[in-house]
């Protein structure tokens, strides 16, 4: 149905052009449903905004041809090509935040393509809508035509988008990473729910993404991008198990996985006594109102936390997004006040110390930022970025701290001859490591990695976790490692502790929580994440998770929404040795 | 919405009174004693007395504004030491004057100035779009007033077609009041109808490079749909709360316009009355531009929910 | 980006060239009406009033004989020396209130900003002309009003850059780092709002330009017998029937400088906007 052949698309004109796809090829059947995988920089983007010829103004086709259904889309002009858009190859986007005009209603915007399509009456088109919205799901689809996109959280948005692109139910459906930017859970329903209405509607789908598990449970075909070349396609089982090409090797091995490191392995002693430890910790903001006698509900981002971090140990935090996780790592670093409870290190409570105790004690605790773009200062070289932290050791001479600032440099990878570099001129996964480098250059104790490598491509990611574990390994720090998704801690952690609303779900050694989940909340994330299992050696398939939540312990009910009424917070039960469910009482 | 309307409005409250104190304040670092400043060369000790009086100048400072800011709030805003008459009548009877030349130039640059914007950003960096910013620079360079005497040299003096002094109120006569108004009102608003078209091309570029809009095209709309039911509204929004703060240098601009074109304003009421040290005219000028500026901001604001509804919350 | 290649980009775009050099020209005008013109700008010459332009007076003389010429470039130095001042005086009382209200937030902010709030509610040069009012014409003054009349604007960007900049992870990486609050704002906060106020500054140059000379139209501006371009264009409204060239004259050097401030303006904006978003 649809055949892309050596497609070549570059930015700019003349000498200076960048080929940003370069003899791309495609074939996707109808009814097929075809992944499009590459890291950022492949061109999928280029590739499927071309297909409908929207690609961004400086970019340009310079080569091959586009055919849908047997007519060349590249030979077509202005108004064919537009009554194409929409009615036969409809497009899903990746921002949810985004995609929906905020300024008009969504009725409007869903009946819009409606309307200049089909020749169908007012009500025939609300009716369509309505049928539509139930579809994919939304509660009381009547009064969401009348509502505004900002009303609603980002998975209805892309709900929203779904039914508005599938109600002309087009043979094609370009879909460019249309879950990136969601939770986790919420990325699962979505695309279950795109994918059944695609089944029904027997409509074809090329699906861009990043994520292989991804391509591996949802599609049959599979295309690999790599810097604007297509390196490998084929079958999905067979590319898997089978894969051809070095880079597809590369981004199979970069999933994270359980590497030899098991409990036994693990340097971190029980008995020895923890480097922190967090006691019934609660952070709660509360909102301002601008009338002195209207009091807003308070938010308990932290609600009674209680855990230990050892030596030379990783712990992973793991939440979506509201569950806490970050507010906690930004308390444990007393960079956000608490509002009750107790956190020591070292046996002495934090927030109990002066501010020239603070300072040093600002040395044994440090954070690694998610994001490489924008923690970094702009304005400030990379050596003096790294050497900032060296102000909390005062004594040491300018020479000592220019070659501590190399050494840590080396540490993580970077030429110490790059120290007059900006940080623009490096890349993410450069500018990441920087972050880790000004974290530990006091040689801290614990470091907190807040989404250190959510916002890395994968091969990126890959390289950075490595890292991390080889610093852990030599310089013996503690890590609290704060993730939104299983998938990534598998690697790196000791111990996992789930986070829900402000509160502690589960907690246990990294083989037991994965192995063994005892809270549905665990189950549902272990759950939404498909994933890859092999190697190298033996070829790489999906593995078929279902993990089925036993039932709790005698004498505790089970919640239905994951937590305990708010009067009464739920307990943590002991249900294996170290590993701890929350459950309320029976 | 009600929510955003209560707050809005409570915020104009305290503006207010700073504008008030502003100006009160200002009026009192004048040098010497207040109540002879507001009576001017009389010398009677009698009328000074009782102005002393009424000023509270035994009071202390808080209290002197407060019963300052009492007469203020009831019309009492003294009487004209050039031509005796109440500053309050004076200045509603020449602010009809000013209100009409600012009121056709906002008009007339609003119609012009968004069609001109959106289409520059829609043909951005094409010939259209060079030619009409090379156009706006020009325009926004030039000051305003030497357009006026410009427009004057060639229409009044050199053409003879049009008046260039005087006024008769469109409210009377239609043809001839126009016929006073063109070239004032021409010299005022091309200076700001071409900020105004810069200031709409770039919101429309910024709106332009957003989703949203591919999410439009990709549905099949044509070009102009596009253009005018998606990136209309959303670029607009921003460019609204730049009309509020236009109307402010519209005034100011309106001081000198008047002033070339011996228009009996508001702008020269202020002019003649801060050369001859009048005062009542003084402070009663500007108390009154900053309420209609503070106003004018206050009915923007709330017709901003109208092009983005994400602030309805 | 060292100096160097900053200028080699301005000067590779048609704003930047051309705003330049008419800048360029009116600053040497200025410098030759401040060290030496073909005629003392206010030396009267009953005997060649209201002359036209020639070769021995190039813009022809004024009612009291004077030469334009010389009379316009000394303008230029007042012109150009009150518009910096009164930058200068915005940038740095605008940069000081807009930060620390920015920074601090709460209440300090709130009452901040409402008071902001209200001055802008006066359009600059009707707070201008109060201020004139009661202080009586003095050049300085001129500088005072203006600086004052013009500040608001810039507390309100620089608040916004500070805003914005506040919330970026690397200023929490800072505090993270034992850093006191003090040190974060001025090694990290203040100099990201530099390419803003450098924006914003040739903005107010220009709005200053502009306000100064109305004031001068008005009279109400630097007193005489100091030539400015505004006044020399007031003194022209009365001869417009008989020397028309009088009244042509100084506007064209307001609008020729203005342009320059422009357009020079609009090659900084395009220098630093791509790249804050780049960042």
């Amino acid at each position: 149905m649809l055949s892309i052949d050596d497609l070549s698309i570059a930015f700019g004109g003349g000498p200076d052009a960048s080929v940003v796809v370069d003899r791309a090829s495609l074939e996707l059947r109808s009814g097929e449903i075809h992944g499009l995988v590459g890291e950022s920089g492949s061109g999928k983007t280029m590739i499927a905004r071309s297909i409908l010829d929207l690609l961004p103004p400086d970019a340009r086709i310079t080569g091959g041809s586009i055919r849908f259904k047997g007519r060349e889309l590249r030979a077509l002009g202005g108004p064919p090509m537009r009554a194409l858009r929409g009615s036969e190859i409809g497009m899903v986007f990746q921002e949810p935040m985004m995609s929906l005009n905020p300024a008009l209603k969504i009725g409007r915007q869903m009946a819009e393509a409606m309307r200049l399509h089909t020749q169908r009456d007012e009500s025939a088109i609300r009716r369509q809508s309505i049928e539509m919205l139930e579809r994919v799901r939304m509660p009381d689809p009547a009064r969401c035509l009348e509502r505004y996109p900002h009303e609603f959280s980002g998975g209805m948005r892309q709900r929203i988008m779904l039914a508005s692109v599938l109600m002309l139910r087009p043979a094609l459906l370009l879909a460019d990473e249309p879950t990136t930017a969601l939770d986790v859970l919420i990325q699962k329903d979505v695309l279950e729910i795109m994918l059944e209405v695609v089944r029904d509607l027997q409509t074809a789908v090329l699906l861009i993404t990043h994520d292989l598990g991804l391509v591996a449970k949802y599609a049959q075909q599979v295309t690999v991008l790599q810097r604007g070349q297509v390196v490998e396609h084929g079958a999905v089982a067979d590319v898997l198990a089978f894969p051809q090409h070095a880079y597809t090797g590369q981004l199979l091995a970069a999933l994270p996985r359980r590497s030899g490191g098991t409990a036994e392995d693990s340097p971190a002693v029980e008995s020895s006594r923890p480097l922190v430890e967090v006691e019934n910790l609660e952070v709660v903001f509360s909102r301002p109102s601008i009338l002195p006698w209207v009091r807003k509900q308070p938010v308990r981002a932290v609600d009674g936390v209680n855990f230990t971090i050892q030596p030379r140990e990783t712990l992973a935090v793991v939440g979506e997004s509201g569950s806490g996780k970050t507010t906690l790592g930004r308390a444990i670093l007393k960079l956000v006040d608490k509002s009750g409870g107790e956190i020591r290190v070292d046996g002495r409570d934090i927030h109990a110390l002066g501010s020239a105790a603070t300072r040093r004690l600002r040395r044994d605790l440090q954070i690694i930022f998610q994001d490489p773009y924008s923690s970094l200062d702009p304005r400030k070289r990379i050596g003096q970025i790294v050497g900032e932290g060296l102000r909390l050791l005062p004594d040491l001479t300018g020479q000592e701290r220019t070659e501590r600032v190399h050494q840590m440099l080396e540490a993580v990878g970077i030429d110490p001859g790059w120290s007059q570099r900006f940080p623009h001129e490096l890349s993410g996964g450069q500018r990441q490591r920087i972050g880790i480098a000004r974290a530990i250059v006091t040689r801290p104790r614990l470091v907190v990695a807040d989404e250190a490598v959510s916002a890395l491509d994968l091969t990126v990611q890959a390289q950075v976790l490595a890292l991390l574990q080889d610093l852990q390994t030599h310089f013996g720090f503690s890590y609290l490692f704060i993730a939104h998704d299983l998938g990534v801690v598998e690697q790196i952690a000791d111990r996992i502790l789930v986070m829900y609303r402000g509160q502690v779900v589960e907690i246990g050694r990294r083989d037991d929580i994965f192995d063994h989940p005892r809270h549905p909340y665990t189950c549902s994330l272990l759950n939404a994440v498909p994933e890859l299992g092999g190697d190298a050696g033996s070829g790489y398939r999906l593995i078929q998770h279902a993990v089925a939540c036993p039932s709790p312990p005698a004498g505790w009910a089970d919640d239905q929404r994951y937590r305990g009424r708010a009067d009464a917070r739920p307990q943590l039960v002991e249900v294996g040795p170290g590993h701890f469910a929350a459950f309320s009482a029976g | 919405m009600l929510k955003y309307i209560t707050r809005r409005l409570l915020m104009t409250i305290p503006t207010f009174l700073i504008v008030a104190l502003v100006v009160f304040t200002l009026m009192r670092l004048v040098p010497g004693d207040p109540a002879a400043v507001m009576v001017g060369d009389l010398d009677d000790p009698t009328i000074l007395a009782q102005v002393r009086r009424e000023l509270g100048l035994e009071e202390p400072l808080p209290q002197q504004f407060a019963i300052w800011l009492g007469s203020v709030l009831r019309g009492e805003l003294g009487q004209s030491l050039m031509t005796g008459e109440d500053v309050l009548d004076a200045m509603l009877r020449r602010f009809k004057v000013t209100a009409q030349i600012v009121m056709v130039s906002v008009v007339l640059a609003v119609l012009v100035a968004i069609p001109v914007g959106l289409l520059a950003a829609w043909r951005q960096n094409r010939t259209a779009d060079v030619i009409t910013m090379f156009l706006v620079i020009l325009a926004v360079s030039v000051p305003s007033f030497w357009v006026g005497i410009l427009l004057i040299l060639v229409f009044g003096v050199e053409l003879g077609w049009l008046p260039t002094i005087g006024y008769v109120s469109i409210g009377e006569n239609l043809a001839e009041g126009a016929r006073y108004l063109i070239l004032p009102v021409t010299a005022l608003l091309l200076g700001e109808m071409a900020s105004l078209a810069r200031m709409m091309r770039s919101s429309t570029i910024e709106v332009l490079r957003l989703e949203y809009i591919t999410h439009a095209r990709a549905k099949g709309l044509s070009e102009g749909v596009v253009l005018w039911r998606h990136a209309l509204p959303n670029a607009f929004a921003p460019v609204l709360t730049v009309l509020g703060l236009m109307l402010g240098s519209l005034l100011g601009g309106a001081v000198v316009i008047e002033t070339v074109f011996t228009l009996p304003g508001l702008g020269r009421f202020l002019v003649d009355g801060s050369y001859a040290r009048d005062y009542p005219v003084v402070q009663g000028t500007l108390l009154l531009v900053a309420a209609i500026y503070v106003l004018t901001n206050l009915i923007v604001d709330l017709l901003y929910p109208l092009f983005d509804p994400r602030v309805r919350l | 980006m060292s100096l160097r290649s900053q200028v080699a980009w301005m000067m590779r775009r048609p704003n930047g060239v051309v705003g330049i050099s008419l800048l360029g020209l009116i600053i040497i005008l200025a410098v030759i009406g401040w060290l030496a013109t073909p005629y003392d700008p206010l030396m009267l010459s009953y005997e060649d009033r209201l002359a036209p332009p020639s070769a021995s007076h190039w813009l022809g003389t004024d009612q009291f004989g004077r030469d334009m010429f010389s009379r316009l470039v000394a303008a230029a130095g007042t012109s150009l020396v009150v518009s910096l001042l009164t930058v200068t005086l915005a940038l740095v009382g605008g940069t000081l209130i807009g930060s620390v209200s920015g920074y601090l937030g709460g209440w300090v902010d709130r009452i901040a900003m409402t008071v902001n709030d209200a001055l802008m509610a006066f359009p600059g040069i009707l707070l201008a002309l109060g201020i004139m009012a009661v202080i009586g014409p003095r050049r300085y003054g001129v500088v005072v009003a203006l600086g004052l009349a013009y500040m608001p604007n810039v507390v309100r960007i620089v608040r916004g850059v500070v805003l914005s900049v506040r919330e970026k992870e690397y200023v929490e990486a800072s505090r993270a780092l034992g850093n006191s609050e003090w040190y974060t704002v001025l090694a990290h906060v203040v100099p990201g709002c530099i390419s803003a106020l450098t924006v914003i500054g040739t903005a107010i140059f220009g709005g200053a330009l502009l306000s100064e000379s109305a004031l001068s139209f008005l009279g109400l501006g630097v007193p005489p017998p100091a030539p400015t371009w505004g006044g020399l264009l007031a003194d022209s409204t009365l001869y417009m029937d008989r020397a028309p060239w009088l009244s042509i004259f100084p506007g064209l050097a307001i609008s020729v400088t203005l342009l320059g401030v422009n357009l020079f303006g609009d090659a900084l904006r395009d220098r630093f906007d791509p790249r804050m978003s780049r960042l």
